[in-house]
């Protein structure tokens, strides 16, 4: 499973395409390359970088900070 | 594109005697037969592998692998070692040329060994003096015709590891009877393993990690926000507290479910692992005790023989058998006409001595001395004559006759001087004695008969015991797998105790699973409560963001947990699909069917395998070649469960030992669905008798309308092992 793979099945969690209204568009349009509107697939995307990249949950989440506005 | 071997070239490796040109063959994508009989060089080829991919050869004689370098000199050719002289080299080397979309390449691993003496055998490690080890590789551009060499010792590793990845090995690189271990039925954790390997799920766990830790510092981030604005900041404080304090207890219950499940998980296994063997113990108790019984039945029955043995000599003069009068039935007539006929002469001598002496007296018919006195006495008594059964009154003149008679001088007294011997006595001691005996003359040939058939009887139980003995002590033997029959059954008792208690402590890890489970949800359930009761404490005035934050951050856990349980469950019906779908297609030509395979989670998560029909009831007890079958459907379900291919070749030595025709036939339709290359080294469809040394089957193979791609033949002429060489044949 590479990475866009396990985004989209993150993504693909009921609870989530409910909740943060995720179309089947928004899932089939993911690519490695494109800037993600939504800040939910924004937030998936880097964890999931990060953790292939082995980047510290503290590094992370300062580096998330900017996307979720609490900087 | 997958890795595809082109080649694989010898010198002098065991029997493969000359340079690489001699000993080459070379291979194509599809399906790569190497058919050879028993030592003509399979499992050396699957050496060289073992060689490149290990540094390790299999030593047939120990069956285990060693390094090359403890084995070098029994590597090199004893051909190539015998046609040396001291001073001389002889080089030994495997290469393997290989490719995918964009490179070809060479790996080539090798030696060199001096000849240094010639005392003793030329296998001896002490005339040989090894140059050195090189591992070369080798690399050229698929478009290009120059091989350049690879020097990074990294590099060359990493290549090793794209001709059939390290991870991956052990599903598409075995000999026979290792397929036994690839998927273990017995071993849970093993499907467990494959589900792991394939579905990258490790990577899955450590997102799954690093999101909670995220999430745990947006909430604190969240907390610290909350604190700052809270009208009520201790009982916010409480709060808190309360809610460390129960997330506290839920890590320390998780970490104990992970402990409880590994109690479990290892007692399963430990009672699978004795299943087995607690079988052979309670078998072996209940043989050794048997044989404790026949033992002493045994020798019950030894006795019994030996006493009737003892007392057959008695019978011939106990009076009770009589054997010795067996055949004289006529004896005691002419005993006891002799008897009388000398009788009748006493009597007839006496009677004339009397008359010629005595002419007055009286004289009777009587025989001598009778009646008795005793008689007589009587006869006056009564006053009457038993003899002629008569009145005889007292003073008459029969009475006097009768006291005459009594008074008569003895014969013994007055008439001894007529014989010079009296056998009377001579003949009524032979009476006396034989009487027992003539009484059943006719008897003993019925009693000797009894008791030949009673002798047999014995000799029978004896023979039928020796024979129950016989066969208790082989199955004994062959379940000790030793001589030593009569050794304790300590280690079985161990065994059974063993057996239960792993079964308890399983069962006790069981109970404390569900009931860490539930504790887990009271936990959860609790910290829930308290997250509701800190909303309200929160305030109004937290900026959103941060609350935002931590809902979105714990939003994306939980969906990453759903993630990896999902992906696990996914996986595993996936598994079960293409087993099944494997296993049928491997099992067509059979007209047994081989069930369903079927996978399940445990409560330890492990996975279990159960073999079904279609009605859901366990199946047991297949032939070998359908337990064989089950592992190589499960092995091809997990390459085939991946979806994106297999980008290695399957190389296997004699993975169909224990197939039949049908099973070979369906092995060679399927096994291009999974892998792109398949080398196969079989012997099963070897014949020595035909004139191609193909049996029917592996004429099919043969033919053009199989889709296999190459067939060689591997030979060795039957000479002494220093002029042995592996010849080897392209057939196709």
């Amino acid at each position: 499973m590479n990475n866009i793979e396990l985004i989209k099945e993150i993504l693909s969690d009921s609870q989530i395409k409910e909740k943060f209204k995720i179309s089947q568009s928004d899932l089939d349009n993911l690519n490695g390359d494109s800037r993600y509107q939504k800040q939910v697939v924004q937030v998936v995307k880097e964890i999931v970088a990060d953790n292939e990249n082995h980047i510290s949950a503290t590094k992370s989440y300062n580096k998330l900070k900017n996307i979720l506005n609490i900087s | 594109m997958a890795s595809i071997i082109n080649k694989i070239s010898l010198q002098n490796f065991f029997n493969y005697y000359g340079s690489y040109d001699a000993n080459t063959y070379d291979f194509k994508e599809g399906i790569n037969i190497v058919v050879a009989d028993n030592g003509a060089g399979k499992s050396k080829l699957f050496n060289a592998l073992l060689w490149v991919f290990y540094n390790e050869l299999l030593d047939s004689d120990l069956k285990i692998r060693r390094n090359i370098e403890s084995m070098a000199v029994k590597t090199i050719s004893d051909m190539a070692k015998n046609e040396v002289s001291i001073g001389e080299s002889v080089d030994c080397g495997v290469r393997i040329e290989f490719q995918d979309s964009r490179f070809t390449y060479q790996i080539e691993k090798k030696f060199s060994a001096t000849k240094i003496s010639d005392k003793g055998n030329m296998t001896d490690v002490g005339c040989w003096e090894i140059n050195s080890y090189d591992f070369e590789v080798s690399r050229k551009d698929n478009m290009l015709l120059r091989f350049k060499p690879i020097f990074e010792e990294n590099e060359k590793n990493e290549i090793v590891n794209k001709l059939i990845r390290k991870d991956l090995r052990q599903y598409s690189f075995f000999q026979g009877e290792e397929v036994e271990d690839i998927i273990d039925f017995s071993k849970k954790q093993s499907i467990k393993e494959a589900v792991r390997k394939i579905t990258n799920i490790s990577k899955i766990e450590e997102l799954e990690k690093l999101s909670f830790a995220l999430r745990e510092k947006a909430e604190n981030d969240y907390n610290r926000k909350s604190k700052e604005n809270a009208k009520n900041a201790q009982e916010l404080e409480q709060k808190l507290t309360a809610k460390e304090k129960f997330k506290k207890q839920l890590e320390e219950e998780k970490d104990k479910l992970e402990v409880y499940k590994k109690n479990h998980s290892e007692a399963k296994q430990e009672s699978y692992d004795l299943e087995d063997k607690i079988q052979n113990s309670e078998k072996k108790i209940e043989l050794k005790e048997k044989r404790k019984e026949l033992l002493r039945q045994q020798k019950n029955a030894r006795n019994d023989y030996e006493k009737f043995l003892d007392g057959i000599n008695a019978r011939f003069f106990d009076g009770n058998f009589s054997w010795i009068a067996m055949g004289l039935n006529d004896l005691p007539y002419s005993f006891l006409g002799k008897k009388s006929n000398y009788l009748d002469v006493v009597a007839e001598k006496k009677t004339l001595y009397r008359l010629k002496n005595n002419p007055e007296e009286l004289s009777t018919v009587l025989p001598l001395d009778m009646p008795d006195t005793m008689t007589l006495d009587k006869m006056l008594q009564d006053g009457h004559c038993h003899v002629c059964d008569r009145k005889a009154e007292k003073d008459s003149e029969a009475w006097n006759y009768i006291l005459k008679l009594k008074n008569r001088p003895s014969s013994n007294q007055s008439e001894n001087q007529l014989f010079k011997n009296d056998f009377k006595s001579f003949f009524e001691e032979i009476q006396l004695q034989s009487q027992p005996f003539t009484g059943k003359i006719n008897s003993v040939e019925e009693s000797i008969s009894n008791s030949i058939q009673k002798l047999n009887e014995h000799k029978a139980r004896i023979t039928k015991l020796s024979d129950r003995l016989k066969s208790n002590q082989n199955e004994l033997k062959e379940l000790l797998k030793s001589d030593d029959i009569d050794a304790s059954t300590e280690d079985e008792r161990n065994i059974l105790n063993s057996y239960e208690g792993a079964i308890k402590r399983a069962t006790q890890a069981e109970g404390r699973i569900i009931r860490s489970k539930d504790t887990i949800k009271e936990l959860l359930k609790k910290i829930s409560g308290i997250d509701e009761e800190l909303e309200k404490l929160r305030g109004t005035d937290v900026p959103t963001e941060y609350k935002e934050a931590f809902e979105l951050l714990t939003d994306i856990s939980d969906a990453i947990t759903n993630t990896r349980e999902n992906t696990f469950r996914n996986m595993l019906e996936r598994l079960e699909q293409f087993s099944n779908r494997h296993f049928k297609n491997l099992v067509k030509y059979n007209e047994l069917s081989g069930g369903i395979l079927k996978f399940k989670q445990t409560l330890s998560d492990t996975i279990e395998l159960d073999v079904v029909d279609g009605n859901n009831n366990i199946i047991s007890g297949s032939s070998e070649g359908f337990q064989r079958m089950k592992k190589l459907a499960v092995v091809m379900a997990i390459i085939s469960a991946k979806g994106s291919g297999f980008n290695y070749p399957m190389f296997a030595d004699a993975p169909l030992s224990t197939f039949g025709k049908g099973f070979i036939k369906s092995f060679f339709e399927e096994i291009p669905n999974v892998f792109p290359q398949s080398i196969i080294l079989i012997n099963n469809i070897y014949d020595a008798e035909s004139d191609n040394k193909l049996d029917d089957v592996g004429n099919d193979l043969l033919s053009n309308d199989s889709h296999v791609s190459t067939l060689y033949l591997n030979e060795v002429e039957d000479v002494p092992q220093v002029e042995r060489r592996t010849i080897i044949s392209k057939l196709k």
